[in-house]
């Protein structure tokens, strides 16, 4: 099968360009184990991965237009030849790594954690089924990446839109009983480009390989501001 | 800045604005084009009722703050130089404005 991929360095000065490698495809093969056999033949090729398993985030590319995570796409369901290029939006550092310390800026910024102002119980904070529900869908994200650099809105304003994954976590945090900064997490969210350059174009949804909603969580953070404004 | 475009305010105002325009549109399609008035006495006669009068300046309101809200956020898109932004802010705001003024110009002299 045939791949054409993205090769860039920076430092060499020469322009981004496709290269074509052609990988023998065996059963079940994901498109992380054929870059990998690319790299055993060309070990100038560079992209992240990890686990393998879809669980670290770390090997988001664009595969055919689509932003997906390479260690869970099967060879078998691409169409040839495959065209493997870097998330988008994001500056290249090489190849198919992409530097991504603005899309980490967003989530330090949303405070990712439990704000717990009351004295702390001496056991766990406790939640009903009804609460512990409210965060299915939202506790799931890995960080991979896909959706922010699918949103057009993070192109167009990178700085200062916070971007699908960030505000999924703003709305994890929001959403759960335990936390006591709704107030402050609102405010930290107001103003015309943080949380409403969403425009709700749900290119995130589609992008993201663990089947989460981010625009719907937008939504949910719009109305709870609405409501807390009233 | 912050104060004058505020998301939230921008945002409900172009979800309530979007909202009359919804309700009031078909009203106005269906007496446009399903019964139009037969001439221009019918036409002065319709539009004088003070509840279509109010709901055609509503209409008006609304369609120039929906376009201005749907406008000012592809600017705040598209154009990042800060002067070239402001100029078609402004721009956008001059054109509506003289649209909002010459309807209720029109309406005011009915």
């Amino acid at each position: 099968m045939r791949l054409e991929i993205y090769r860039y360095d920076p430092e060499s000065g020469a322009a981004p360009r496709m290269q074509s490698y052609t990988v023998e495809i065996r059963p079940g093969m994901m498109l992380r184990d054929a870059l990998l056999e690319v790299k055993a033949g060309d070990e100038t090729l560079a992209f992240r991965h990890s686990c393998g398993e879809g669980v670290c985030g770390s090997d988001g590319v664009n595969v055919n237009g689509r932003n997906r995570l390479a260690c869970i796409t099967p060879m078998a369901e691409l169409r040839e030849p495959v065209q493997v290029r870097p998330l988008p939006g994001r500056p290249v550092i090489r190849d198919l790594v992409v530097d991504m310390s603005t899309f980490y800026r967003h989530y330090r910024e949303v405070k990712p954690y439990l704000e717990h102002r009351d004295p702390l119980p001496e056991q766990e904070i406790r939640q009903s089924p009804e609460e512990r529900a409210r965060l299915d869908g939202l506790y799931e994200c890995i960080l991979c990446g896909c959706c922010s650099t699918a949103c057009p809105s993070f192109w167009w304003n990178p700085e200062r839109f916070r971007g699908p994954q960030a505000l999924l976590a703003a709305w994890r945090f929001l959403a759960d009983s335990r936390d006591q900064a709704t107030a402050e997490r609102l405010e930290a969210l107001e103003g015309p480009y943080r949380l409403f350059r969403c425009h709700s174009i749900m290119n995130c949804v589609d992008a993201c390989p663990k089947g989460l909603n981010p625009t719907a969580a937008i939504a949910r953070i719009k109305a709870e501001m609405l409501k807390e404004s009233i | 800045m912050t104060r004058l475009a505020s998301g939230l305010r921008a945002w409900t105002w172009q979800r309530l604005s979007g909202l009359w325009l919804a309700l009031f549109t078909p009203v106005l399609l269906w007496r446009l084009l399903w019964a139009p008035p037969a001439d221009y006495p019918a036409w002065h006669g319709w539009v004088a009722r003070p509840a279509i009068t109010l709901g055609l300046i509503l209409y008006l309101a609304a369609l120039c703050m929906h376009a201005w809200v749907g406008g000012r956020d592809i600017l705040m898109d598209y154009v990042s130089h800060p002067g070239a932004r402001l100029a078609l802010l402004g721009g956008l705001a001059a054109v509506l404005i003289a649209c909002a003024l010459g309807g209720l110009g029109i309406l005011y002299r009915i």
